[in-house]
């Protein structure tokens, strides 16, 4: 087998192409675009989940504030559930249509 | 890396790679594609190993891909379409045809060994198997190699 590796050893050394210098550019071209992709999709993703938060908050603070407004306005328990109820659907509503 | 470390590692790893993956893929324009590919998945992953180990990091990519286009079953051609290097002498020429008849894990586990000069963890690694592994793969591509070149002697 020393046959094998002599061989081996022999083979002329790999060398350089003359258009390898320009490929690797444009291999760093391309790879910094895709990075600036990545970037750009990671900050939609970011906006995303704060837009999702903000809806969230938006109507769990109306769930509070229905019902409290009509507890101070003296209504009935009922009223004011009623009133939960509905804040809460169409506060929902218009926000996943918004979406 | 910056630009001009990357064109410095590019030109003296991407010929190594092109003769490894055009010996594995049985054709130069696959090779080509697949060195740019490894280049481009290097930069990508961001990776900030030691600088020695970079050309075995870049021979497991490119060894990953084209263990890809295996499982597609497009490396499995002869090695016609590979430009022998010139000047060959008839032993080199015996060597790369018979080369060509192993299958393309056998071809990746003597090139890595004998022209990249790696050792059995080395090779390993890049092909991502255990040491044992090498050493069975190695064993059965030598015993078959040397018995391709002695029936064309």
């Amino acid at each position: 087998m020393s046959d094998l590796q002599g061989v081996f050893a022999s083979l002329p050394p790999a060398s350089s192409g003359p258009d390898d210098t320009a490929v690797a550019h444009r291999i760093w071209l391309r790879a910094h675009i895709a990075a600036i992709g990545d970037e750009q999709a990671a900050r939609a993703r970011t906006l995303q989940r704060l837009r999702v938060l903000h809806d969230v908050l938006t109507v769990a603070a109306l769930d509070v504030i229905a019902p409290a407004a009509a507890a101070a306005a003296g209504a009935r328990f009922v009223v004011a559930l009623a009133a939960a109820v509905v804040t809460h659907t169409i506060a929902s509503l218009a926000l996943l249509r918004a979406q | 890396v910056n630009e001009k470390e990357f064109e410095a590692l590019y030109r003296a790893l991407a010929p190594r790679l092109r003769r490894y993956l055009a010996r594995l893929c049985g054709s130069d324009n696959q090779a080509e594609e697949l060195v740019q590919e490894s280049f481009f998945r290097f930069l990508r992953a961001r990776w900030e190993g030691a600088d020695e180990e970079r050309p075995k990091y870049l021979f497991t990519i490119a060894t990953n891909l084209a263990r890809n286009r295996w499982a597609r079953r497009r490396c499995e051609e002869p090695l016609e379409s590979v430009t022998a290097p010139a000047q060959d002498p008839v032993a080199h020429l015996d060597l790369l045809a018979a080369l060509g008849k192993l299958s393309p894990r056998e071809r990746a586990v003597v090139w890595l060994a004998y022209a990249e000069g790696y050792d059995h963890r080395e090779v390993a690694q890049v092909l991502g198997v255990g040491r044992a592994s090498v050493r069975v793969l190695l064993f059965r591509a030598k015993r078959k190699l040397a018995r391709l070149l002695e029936k064309e002697r």
